[in-house]
């Protein structure tokens, strides 16, 4: 057998695997949109860990990581310090958006903001939002996927094959299966991401140099600075401390913000649960250490890769590994793309018919037709993203900043919705609005911003300001109605 | 529902405490994750820490110092919980 043949095998082992896991538990839930979208509100703990854990971890890590860590040393770091704090806002706003969730019936997101704020158009501003910023996300995972199958054959898939092969897999449990597709097949990919990534990246630095140690001594001989934070710039240009301290900072807030990830409060069993999957997070993020490992280990290797995303298949293909070992790096990196893009193609569709449709218009659909049309939507939105992907497939991680920009000024909101009384409608959305126009525009004109700081930093400053000040000078729609909301948010299920 | 919403006089300080110490940790993580106590404290190559520089190792300090602060404090709020009549089924910190 030749090697392309043992590492498509290994693929292929690992794919059925995922078909495995995602169809079997299709039977387990209601024949309902709750059912497709919540999995009726009763996943436990084991569940709730990896579809949190592996949802948030994605081809960026697997690619991206070690990129950066090759190119621009110790400003890599950020990526592990965001995570610490990263998931704690869930902690207090989690289990208030179950409350409300499980005694309004939400699934989503911004179902919850509509609905506190008694303005269905929030819903679909929101909508539109998260499919703006999914897109990308979902190229970038399809992208990874792609070069992922075209090193594991050696060229042989392009990737337009690649992704319809592995996105189809994708395709197949998330139809049947909803969320416990997603979840089910996130159990084994996590377990997948976390054994090949500890796995190699204690390998190849011992590999290379001799062990992890000798590794860093040897980068810290040639170029002392490379290991210092803030490190360096796309260009080679020393970062400066305002912009790697800002990163870190926008990126803690971002993240809880994420609809997809945000709206599993709304499937977990309990509030237990839900806090049991914010305390245990810290072990998943551990596993980045040796992602950057294996960025480190490539540090100096010649002949050098061409392109920083191209470090970690340039490093596996020049060291004529065993095949069975690069076909195990693929499916480690494929369950990365998979474990997120799942989720992603899920909740986006979810979103689309819930908030686009059902609540931003006030229609009536029954349980059954509605999951039918997320369905539908679901299906939609992989094919559309893969016809995206073959065309305008632009850099990896140019897409990421671009996703994360007006998801993270959703952050006010959600905390306004659930603990400020005072908060009304006409401030939620200014404040939003103001939010994404500043973030996104000093995006696209860095040099407009008076210090260097993160574009989304200005953008969150201005949406919190307008967000406070429109709503003292609003009236809410409904008093009674946000008083009752923000009662059963604060009532706590005893678990 | 609502008398679970009440803690006794006695709970709450110690609640009130946990709450406290565990805002106290988010903050100094912070500060020690970014400039300033990341550049001044954290930022060096050596020691070594398990072939680690230190400037990697003090931000792998502080996602497991986290893992600690996290299941301190939910233990903390627990207790609390397990000590109201009534509230103790369920808990895994019976007193």
């Amino acid at each position: 057998m030749n090697n392309q043949t043992v590492a498509l095998l290994v693929i292929a082992v690992y794919l059925a695997a995922c078909l495995w896991a995602g169809l079997r538990p299709s039977k387990d839930q209601s024949d309902s949109a709750t059912g497709f979208i919540a999995g009726d509100r009763a996943l436990g703990p084991l569940l709730m860990y990896f579809i949190t854990g592996a949802t948030i971890f994605s081809a960026f890590t697997f690619l991206g990581m070690p990129g950066w860590a090759w190119s621009r040393g110790a400003s890599s770091f950020y990526i592990l310090s965001y995570g610490v704090l990263g998931f704690v806002p869930f902690l207090f706003l989690g289990p208030r958006a179950a409350r409300v969730g499980k005694h309004y019936g939400f699934v989503t997101q911004a179902e919850m903001i509509a609905r506190r704020f008694s303005a269905p158009y929030l819903a679909l501003i929101l909508a539109l939002i998260t499919l703006i910023a999914f897109v990308p996300y979902i190229v970038l995972q399809m992208r990874g996927a792609g070069v992922l199958m075209r090193l594991a054959s050696g060229g042989a898939l392009n990737d337009a094959q690649g992704i319809a092969i592995v996105y189809g897999v994708v395709a197949v449990y998330v139809l049947k299966s909803g969320v416990l597709g997603v979840g089910w097949t996130n159990v084994l990919q996590g377990v997948f991401m976390l054994v090949l990534a500890w796995g190699l990246g204690l390998y190849l630095p011992s590999l290379l140099h001799g062990g992890i140690g000798p590794m860093f001594e040897k980068i810290a001989a040639a170029d002392p600075d490379f290991l210092l934070a803030p490190g360096r710039t796309k260009s080679g240009t020393p970062w400066n401390w305002a912009e790697y301290s800002s990163f870190v900072l926008v990126s803690m807030i971002g993240f809880t913000c994420w609809p997809h990830l945000f709206m599993k409060a709304f499937s977990a069993r309990d509030e237990r649960t839900l806090r049991k999957s914010v305390i245990l997070y810290p072990s998943f993020l551990l596993f980045q250490v040796p992602i950057l490992l294996l960025g480190f280990a490539a540090v100096g290797f010649q002949p050098a890769p061409r392109d920083e995303q191209d470090v970690l298949p340039h490093l596996l293909l020049s060291l004529d590994l065993p095949a069975i070992v690069v076909g195990l790096f693929c499916a480690g990196g494929l369950a990365a793309s998979m474990s997120t893009g799942d989720a992603l193609a899920h909740g986006g569709a979810s979103i689309a018919i819930r908030d686009g449709w059902v609540t931003a218009f006030g229609k009536k659909l029954s349980p059954h037709r509605e999951r039918t049309l997320v369905r539908w939507m679901v299906a939609l939105l992989l094919v559309g993203c893969w016809l995206a992907t073959i065309r305008y497939g632009t850099r990896i991680v140019d897409l990421l900043v671009f996703a994360y920009g007006p998801i993270t000024q959703i952050g006010p909101v959600l905390v306004a919705a659930l603990l400020w009384r005072r908060a009304t409608a006409k401030g939620a959305c200014a404040g939003l609005i103001c939010g994404i126009v500043i973030s996104l525009w000093l995006t696209i004109a860095p040099e407009l911003r008076p210090w260097p700081l993160h574009a989304g930093l200005y953008g969150l400053t201005a949406n919190v300001l307008v967000l406070v000040l429109v709503s003292l000078a609003t009236q809410s729609r409904n008093p009674k109605a946000d008083e009752e909301f923000l009662a059963i948010a604060a009532r706590s299920d005893g678990t | 529902m609502a008398e679970r919403r009440d803690a006794s006089p006695l709970e709450r300080p110690r609640q009130r405490l946990a709450h406290l110490l565990f805002a106290g940790f988010c903050l100094t993580a912070l500060a020690g994750l970014i400039w300033p106590a990341y550049a001044w404290l954290g930022n060096r190559v050596k020691p070594y820490i398990l072939g680690l520089p230190f400037s990697m190792a003090w931000i792998v300090g502080w996602i497991l110092a986290s893992f600690v602060a996290l299941v301190l404090y939910e233990r903390a709020l627990r207790r609390d919980l397990a000590l109201r009549p009534g509230l103790a089924r369920g808990s895994s910190h019976p007193k």
